[in-house]
């Protein structure tokens, strides 16, 4: 049952009363009007207690009307579109809307952790740093949390779209009140491209808080600003988007809220997430109002003043029926005004200035509205809404002032929060009572409330002017129960104790306290932080400084960070030039490097561990075939190729001939390895350069820096052809059988083609750069063909191999044979100060002639001690406890770690590669293993665990 | 001009084989470039098939028809001579045809370059990011269509990222 909405005016607002809309809030039914925000409907409704606070679980209602409200944060969605610590105030009012109040137990009325706030003196600012110290924070944490805190994170996935786009304009303007439309038209005429974003559903800004009747004129202006904006086609205007922060060189990150549905099976387009680069940012961000500092300031019923007089403006609510305003300037007697004129009761205005002769106090005094000047706000009474205000009259005694609502303000503070993203500084403006831009980078501009400056256009000066006016020093005597930081509980008392702590760094007292974290960042705490905290320690405001302002401006849905990039398209994969026909052969699929590679492709009954075992044992008694397209290729071209290669590699190539390929090791300047593979002199002037997968990007990047900036005379090109070319491996001992079945170019058997041989032509039609190059020990051969007849070559060759029992291997078979074969994988076996020496290179290196990569590092003292770690084989000799990449090798100490380990299916046993202090010449040793609290035993073996001699891969 | 909502007119067609050749000059080359070169950054000539300005002594050629010895046999003719080196990329580059209204939003979806403000000229080309993925684009002529090179290994990626937003209609086959 829907309840009369008690506190909604009977006529105007900008709502749409034609339209009703149904909502729940808790465990109740209610109901408001397009045009609604949460808050306005709520208030409208007369529902006060709308949240508890972060701490001590006090009733909280609503505070303001918009991005810096403390309180009034909900939980809407259910499942997967679950969204903790939604602002009511920001959220528009839609059909079905169900929120939920947040850190209340076992009810929003009735929450029996309000017990903290009764023994809040045993709860002081660093509670938990000085309680909760033994023995260690952790034991403790998840209690607390339990107690204090937010709405809890959803655990379903989000099942609605986000999107993200890039924009660039010339001129971008944030904020659609009346400066920033009138900036953006004034921009637009001279041709510009102009964008202007607004965070609100409606261009206005402070008008829409503005009286329609009244501000007729204003309001006309604005509805023609922003036609006349809408029709030039060089201006972009985006409403109900956000900027939440502002980066180096005028990019700038804005989420634009596309829908606001919260139920329904249908996937919706929820926010996009937007990246603008502009060439100038003109902030016309506006002020925020200051709340008063007076005790008990944090009942519901207690209200900045400003917010009260949207509310009742824009909404037509009246947020109470016997109104106390509270105030340090002018403004705020705009809301006793509208008020009075709405026919509701003040009960006082309380100035705390002495003097206040402007236009609206006058005004205020000839409609006889009751003034306090020079009078303080004591504090407020009430359990969970305010019931009277108390107050300190001007030389006369206190007095206790019966009302529903306490408008308080005491002066605004212009949002600056993006201009300091910027790298803006702010200064202290004693007249104004607030923080002002000082210094800023060229391209951005502040204007309007944002500038504390009334706006160029004259019948609009009186919608900023007044905005900055006096700001009270709030008195941190009165400071016990008196809030400063509404979301975090930190009261001016807090504030006192963490100065009399030393906490008298702007930044320290932030973190002490919590004063300015959280959802609100602070937008109404950390102004009169700062003022109480410059009090107390005996300095200016300008001195004391301020805290760093960061973006977000306000919080940001992970889902419009990731813009549609999750699940599959969470990161770019590559996929193998093969890949339908591999899902066919019923791979399992892993990312290796960035790409999709086939793990192993169990059949019918196997597990994966006992696919890879079955393909090893096929690869060394016939043959298998491997995907291998991503390994590096790079073609080296070019009159000075040779000398260029030698160069590179820490091998000598350019005596190879053609057709001749050898192994060799890239080291950088430090001699350390980053890359091996095998080389090819495929021309005169030609090599076929093949590096790891994982290294083939990076490797081509590293010719052309050496290239373009330390060699650039020599007459060489390097040209990545990693995925022109893919590659097939066919390997085992029945490897050659299977390609003397197909038809072609090529002579298998004649004796130039041994191992690391090259041999180009045709194979069954598909032009092809044969390699015999072995990774598994076995014959083996690699094939290039052109990626887009890699398929093909597949089909020929399993159908070729079918009489000798062909199978795909994945992998996880081939690097379980090279770990039996002892080949090394650079970083596995290597690490980022491993050079040739440790792997067993050492002397081939030292042979070399002429100067390479990392040569003169290698005769450093570091890389010829003695006791450098060094690779090893080693052999689990508990049966039952395999070797685990990781694992340390232990004497006394940790002299090493097992860097490849695997269970051989050749050799049956758990094998693996080490790398080990002294390693070769402790052959025959036992060592103790660890893993993870575990001990083990391994003997340490030369890493040439099968076929030592090379014959299989001869053969 | 507001935000209108995403009308559902760009078009998507993906060419995996086309001929393309990778034309490199060596360095320490004398004398002045073949015309058919372009040296001025992100210019194109030719009207097919198009040479790509990819940097100062590398450029792209691709057509949409025949065969990648097609283009070999041009390059032999307007600017061989030993000066240049030449790679066959018909296979490692896929091009994504994009038209329509909608298709500068898509690529400005994932592409920081100010597609909409003029950042790549008819006629011209750039190189850019989609995302992390490096891409070449190439507009041919005024209007809205867009030809976008991508690494072969990630072009069923890129197609489908762009295919998984609502201004796609169609997607012609591979």
């Amino acid at each position: 049952m829907s309840r009369v909405q008690s506190h909604r005016l009977p006529a105007g607002g900008r709502i749409d009363r034609s339209r009703a809309v149904e909502f729940r809030f808790d465990a109740r039914r209610y109901q408001g009007f397009a045009g609604d925000t949460l808050a306005s409907a709520l208030l409208a409704n007369g529902v006060r207690v709308v949240g508890r606070s972060f701490k001590f679980h006090r009733p909280r209602g609503v505070l303001s009307a918009g991005v810096e409200e403390p309180n009034a944060l909900v939980t809407i969605g259910e499942g997967g579109r679950m969204e903790p610590n939604a602002r009511a105030t920001l959220l528009p009012l839609t059909d079905g809307l169900a929120a939920r109040s947040q850190n209340a137990w076992p009810r929003l009325g009735f929450d029996v952790r309000r017990a903290a706030d009764y023994v809040h003196r045993l709860l002081p600012p660093g509670f938990y740093h000085k309680t909760f110290k033994w023995p260690g924070w952790h034991w403790y944490e998840s209690a607390i949390r339990q107690s204090a805190g937010l709405g809890p994170a959803p655990v379903a996935a989000d099942p609605d779209q986000y999107d993200s786009q890039n924009g660039a304009c010339d001129v971008l303007v944030v904020g659609g009140g009346a400066a920033g439309l009138a900036a953006a038209i004034e921009e637009a005429q001279t041709g510009a491209s102009v964008w202007l974003l607004e965070q609100d559903r409606d261009f206005g800004g402070a008008v829409l808080s503005e009286p329609l009747a009244a501000a007729t004129e204003r309001n006309t202006w604005i509805i023609a600003a922003a036609s006349r904006l809408e029709a030039m086609a060089n201006v972009r205007l985006l409403l109900k988007t956000t900027c939440l922060g502002v980066y180096d060189h005028g990019v700038v990150m804005a989420v634009e809220r596309l829908s606001h549905a919260v139920e329904g099976s249908v996937p919706i387009l929820r926010e996009r997430y937007w990246r603008i680069r502009a060439g100038r940012i003109v902030l016309a961000t506006g002020a925020i109002e200051q709340p008063a500092l007076f005790r008990n300031n944090d009942l519901p019923g207690v209200m900045l003043a400003g917010s009260v007089r949207q509310y009742l403006n824009r909404y037509a609510v009246a947020c109470g029926r016997r109104v106390a305003i509270v105030t340090a300037d002018d403004e705020a007697y705009r809301t006793a005004l509208d008020l009075a004129d709405a026919g509701i009761r003040i009960a006082a205005i309380v100035d705390t200035r002495a003097g206040a002769d402007g236009e609206l106090p006058r005004r205020a005094r000839e409609r006889g509205l009751a003034i306090y000047q020079a009078a303080d706000a004591v504090g407020a009474e009430g359990r969970s809404r305010v019931r009277a205000l108390r107050i300190v009259p001007a030389q006369s005694s206190r007095l206790t002032i019966d009302c529903d609502l306490v408008a308080m303000s005491s002066g605004w503070q212009p949002a600056l929060h993006l201009y300091c993203h910027a790298g803006g500084k702010l200064a202290y403006d004693e007249e104004r009572k607030c923080l002002l831009p000082k210094s800023g980078p060229v391209w951005i501009q502040v204007i309007g409330a944002a500038a504390g400056a009334t706006l160029s256009i004259p019948e609009f000066a009186d919608v900023v002017r007044g905005r900055t006016g006096a700001r009270r020093q709030p008195d941190a005597q009165t400071a016990d129960r008196s809030w400063v930081d509404f979301q975090h509980d930190v009261t001016a008392a807090d504030i006192g104790i963490a100065v009399r702590e030393n906490y008298v760094s702007v930044e320290h007292l932030k973190r002490y306290t919590t004063t300015g974290m959280s959802v609100d960042q602070g937008k109404t705490s950390n102004v009169n932080a700062l003022t109480l905290l410059a009090r107390l320690t005996q300095r200016s405001i300008a001195d004391t400084g301020t805290t760093t302002f960061r973006p977000p401006f306000t919080p940001v849905t992970l889902g419009a960070i990731a813009g549609g990039r999750s699940g599959r398209f969470y990161r770019p994969t590559r996929e193998l030039p093969t890949h339908e026909l591999q899902i066919e052969l019923a791979a399992v699929f892993e990312e290796f490097g960035g790409w999709q590679r086939p793990v192993a492709y169990p059949r019918p009954g196997e597990t994966t561990e006992s696919a890879i075992e079955r393909e090893v044992r096929t690869v060394r008694s016939t043959v298998g075939l491997f995907e291998a397209s991503p390994l590096g290729k790079i073609l080296v071209r070019g009159a000075d190729a040779a000398e260029f290669i030698d160069r590179v590699y820490a091998t000598t190539m350019s005596t190879l001939a053609l057709g001749q390929a050898r192994y060799g090791l890239m080291l950088n300047e430090k001699g350390v390895i980053i890359d091996d593979g095998v080389c090819t002199r495929i021309g005169d002037d030609g090599f076929w350069v093949s590096t790891t997968s994982g290294g083939a990007t990076g490797i081509a990047n590293w010719f052309d820096e050496w290239l373009q900036c330390e060699w650039p005379a020599l007459r060489v090109v390097a040209t990545p052809v990693t995925t022109e070319w893919a590659t097939v491996t066919l390997a085992g001992p029945k490897a050659r059988d299977v390609l003397a079945n197909l038809p072609g170019d090529f002579n298998f058997l004649a004796p130039g083609f041994g191992h690391l041989r090259a041999r180009a032509g045709s194979l069954d039609g598909i032009d092809c750069r044969i390699f015999r190059v072995s990774f598994s020990g076995e014959l083996s051969y690699e094939i290039n063909v052109p990626a887009g007849s890699a398929t093909a070559l597949w089909r020929k060759l399993l159908a070729a191999g079918a009489p000798h029992g062909i199978a795909p291997f994945g992998i996880e078979a081939l690097m379980t044979m090279r770990i039996e074969k002892g080949y090394l994988h650079v970083g596995s076996d290597t690490d980022g100060t491993t050079v040739p020496d440790d792997v067993g290179f050492g002397a081939a290196v030292a042979k070399k002639r002429g100067d390479f990569i990392g040569r003169r590092s290698l005769s450093m003292p570091e890389n010829v001690r003695q006791d450098r770690l060094q690779l090893v084989g080693l052999r689990a000799l508990d049966a039952a406890r395999p070797l685990v990449a990781g694992a340390h090798l232990a004497e006394q100490g940790s002299i090493g770690y097992v860097t490849s380990a695997c269970r051989s299916p050749t050799l049956g046993t758990s094998i693996g590669l080490g790398l080990l202090k002294r390693g070769r010449a402790r052959m025959g040793e036992r060592l103790r293993v660890f893993d993870n609290g575990v001990e083990s035993a391994a003997e340490v073996l030369s890493p040439m665990h099968y076929d030592p001699q090379g014959t299989r891969l001869h053969g | 001009m507001a935000d209108s909502t995403a009308a559902k007119d760009a078009f998507l067609a993906v060419r995996m084989n086309l001929p393309k050749l990778r034309v490199q000059r060596l360095p320490g080359t004398p004398g002045a470039l073949p015309a058919v070169l372009p040296v001025t950054p992100n210019s194109v000539t030719g009207h097919g098939p198009w040479v790509l300005w990819l940097g100062p002594s590398d450029w792209l050629i691709y057509a949409l028809d025949g065969e990648s010895s097609d283009l070999a046999r041009l390059v032999d003719a307007g600017v061989r001579g030993g000066d240049v080196v030449v790679t066959d990329v018909g296979n490692s580059l896929v091009m994504l045809e994009l038209a329509g209204p909608s298709a500068v939003k898509l690529l400005e979806s994932g592409c920081g370059l100010d597609l909409s403000g003029g950042a790549v000229a008819a006629g011209a080309c750039a190189q850019s990011l989609f995302q992390e993925i490096p891409i070449l684009l190439h507009r041919p002529a005024p209007g809205d269509a867009w030809r976008v090179f991508v690494d072969r290994s990630l072009s069923r990626h890129l197609g489908d990222s762009l295919c998984s937003r609502h201004e796609i209609r169609h997607l012609r086959s591979r």
